[in-house]
């Protein structure tokens, strides 16, 4: 489970002064659900994911993942969630299996237990073909398989995915959404933070619209179709935007 | 790490190569200076038969041209076939012997070994004068002395580490100096700025390691860099020593000097790597990180330098040496190789990089634990 409240973050930026980049943001995420933050860039889904992940601290508010404080026990959050994104990388020369045998060791993992933890996520992401290769002379989507594995190692009660399909072709992110689906299939918790309104229709339980810092909606996909009167997705989310013809 | 070839060459082959390249450069120069090169003399025809003309000729491996005229003399010079010209008028030795000869030398000044020359030919007409006046001198009947009534007797009080070493002397603690700095100069960048920019930084921060433990972890692997890299200057200095053994520069490091080496060798070490690494860890991306560790290159640069050329200036053995950072360092493995080591010098100079090391690794677990390490606008 996944409880924000009120939880905002302001940047100083010295030419533009203070940016407030997450502004009083509250949602909860249950288990075997997934929840879609939906927004476009720069609307503060990354910042959001990254307070949860306890990369950077909140300026208000708190957050309890898995039971645990985002400010006061950040190392058991950060030992109970896995968080993918298309940005964070993997260290070129090392092979896949290095990569996946030193953050498992990072998350206390040795001998057997570690030996098995990755046959398992080699396995459920099907890395064996490219395991012995260094990451640098891999694939986008291999790489990405291999960043999700590394974020699993640990097998996580939580997930974080933050635009986890960005840059990839059709049939990787194929891939990736029916992973996604399977740790929701586990009872895993899901985050998922995404620009792309097919991907929230078919992946997400729920929906969380954030623009500039705010949440504008919270609620299923369809909700938001009936409350705006609109029949897609893409349409309803405009509507709550306050979209008009010719403002882009 | 190791699997970086730049870090491999940078830090461990570079610092050895080039210490034994710049040996061999000075055995190059001090063989061209002592075979022959700079005795390469045209003696205006006629004048290789006077007593100064036949002194020149039976200088060792001296090369004398006999050009006709003084024209042509010149032409040589500019050329370089000769270092030096030399025009001895006719009638040289009757002229000494009534007491006055002129000799005329052309020589370029902007050209080393024609300096060298002009010293040598110095020394060649000095001698010429001294032979003629003591030749007068017993024919009056007085003793040879009369000319030399100061007699001086040298003793070298040099320790035998250092004798026949100056020039060693002189640059083998600029090397060390520079190699512990650049040593890890080649992979610092790639620590944080590098993992900032490629999005590893922000996996690393994801695990439950702490924040502090990471930045820890890095600057031991930074400073083993470091090390790696003065040591192999220090293994560089101990070969081109065993080297030189032929060439007349001996160098040798006793065991004390040695010991005194390493004890200035690892606090400098330390400071460096923390001073590397605080700034890798501020730099937003690896190009922010080049530009600003060639500024801080200089702060380290001019101290070294300095400490290159400390030996000429008299202030090497200055109170107030022991307390400036690297200087001190500089001053104190020049004393090392001399086998007078300064523990005294020693214990400040370790105390006062620790504290910097110190002051920057702080700085460094501040900088590691905001926000601004991932997110800086």
């Amino acid at each position: 489970m996944v409880e924000v409240h009120e939880l905002s973050k302001s940047f100083l930026d010295p030419k533009r002064g203070e940016i407030r980049a997450v502004d009083r943001v509250s949602f909860t995420a249950k288990p075997g659900r997934i929840l879609g933050l939906l927004g476009v860039n720069g609307a503060g889904k990354t910042t959001t994911l990254r307070m949860l992940s306890t990369v950077i601290s909140p300026g208000h508010g708190t957050a309890l993942v898995g039971g645990f404080d985002i400010s006061k026990d950040p190392t058991r959050v950060r030992e109970t969630i896995g968080f993918v994104s298309g940005s964070t990388g993997l260290y070129g020369r090392l092979s896949a299996k290095e990569c996946l045998e030193y953050f498992g060791q990072l998350y206390g993992l040795s001998g057997a237990q570690l030996s098995e933890a990755m046959s398992l996520v080699s396995d459920q992401l099907n890395l064996h073909e490219f395991l012995n290769q260094l990451c640098d002379k891999l694939s986008t989507g291999q790489k990405q398989r291999v960043s999700i594995a590394r974020a699993i190692i640990h097998n996580p009660p939580i997930m974080f995915f933050d635009e986890p399909t960005a840059g990839l072709d059709v049939l990787a992110s194929q891939s990736i959404m029916e992973f996604i689906e399977g740790c929701r299939d586990q009872g895993k918790t899901v985050v998922f933070s995404t620009h792309i309104m097919s991907e929230v229709e078919r992946l997400c339980d729920d929906v969380v619209v954030i623009h500039e810092g705010q949440v504008r909606a919270f609620g299923s996909a369809d909700d938001m179709k009936i409350q705006s009167g609109t029949m897609t997705l893409e349409q309803a989310f405009l509507n709550l935007l306050g979209y008009e013809r010719g403002d882009a | 790490m190791l699997r970086d070839r730049r870090v491999l060459f940078g830090a461990l082959v570079m610092p050895l190569l080039l210490i034994l390249l710049m040996m061999k450069m000075f055995s190059l120069i001090e063989s061209s200076v002592t075979g022959g090169e700079a005795t390469k003399i045209a003696i205006v025809k006629g004048g290789e038969s006077s007593s100064l003309g036949k002194a020149l000729s039976a200088v060792p491996k001296a090369t004398i041209k006999l050009p006709k005229t003084v024209g042509e003399a010149k032409k040589l010079l500019a050329d370089g076939t000769v270092r030096l010209a030399l025009v001895i008028e006719p009638g040289f030795d009757a002229q000494m012997a009534s007491g006055h000869a002129k000799v005329q030398a052309y020589y370029n000044s902007s050209e080393p070994l024609s300096g060298l020359a002009l010293r040598i030919i110095e020394e060649a007409v000095s001698a010429t004068n001294k032979a003629a006046a003591t030749a007068k001198i017993k024919e009056k009947g007085l003793p040879a002395s009369v000319l030399d009534p100061i007699s001086l007797g040298k003793s070298d009080t040099a320790k035998p580490e250092a004798k026949g070493a100056e020039m060693l002397l002189s640059l083998l603690p600029y090397m060390i100096i520079l190699w512990s700095f650049y040593g890890g100069f080649s992979s610092v960048s790639d620590m944080m700025a590098g993992e900032k920019e490629r999005g590893t930084l922000e996996t690393l921060l994801l695990s439950p390691v702490g924040r502090n433990d990471i930045a820890v972890g890095k600057l031991a692997a930074l400073s083993l860099i470091c090390l790696a890299s003065a040591l192999s200057a220090v293994l560089g200095v101990v070969l081109a020593g065993m080297v030189s053994k032929q060439g007349g520069m001996e160098l040798k490091v006793s065991a004390n000097s040695l010991a005194a080496i390493i004890a200035m060798v690892l606090p400098l070490v330390a400071m460096f790597s923390s001073l590397l690494f605080v700034v890798s860890t501020w730099a937003k991306n690896m190009r922010e990180c080049q530009t600003y560790l060639t500024s801080v290159s200089f702060v380290v640069l001019i101290p070294a330098v300095l400490s290159n050329i400390i030996g000429f200036t008299g202030i090497d053995k200055a109170p107030w040496l022991k307390f400036v950072p690297i200087l001190n360092v500089g001053a104190g493995l020049r004393q090392a190789f001399m086998g007078v080591p300064d523990w005294s010098l020693i214990g400040v100079a370790l105390v006062v990089h620790l504290m910097i090391a110190a002051v920057c690794l702080r700085l460094t677990l501040r900088l590691i634990n905001k926000d601004q390490v991932l997110v800086r606008i």
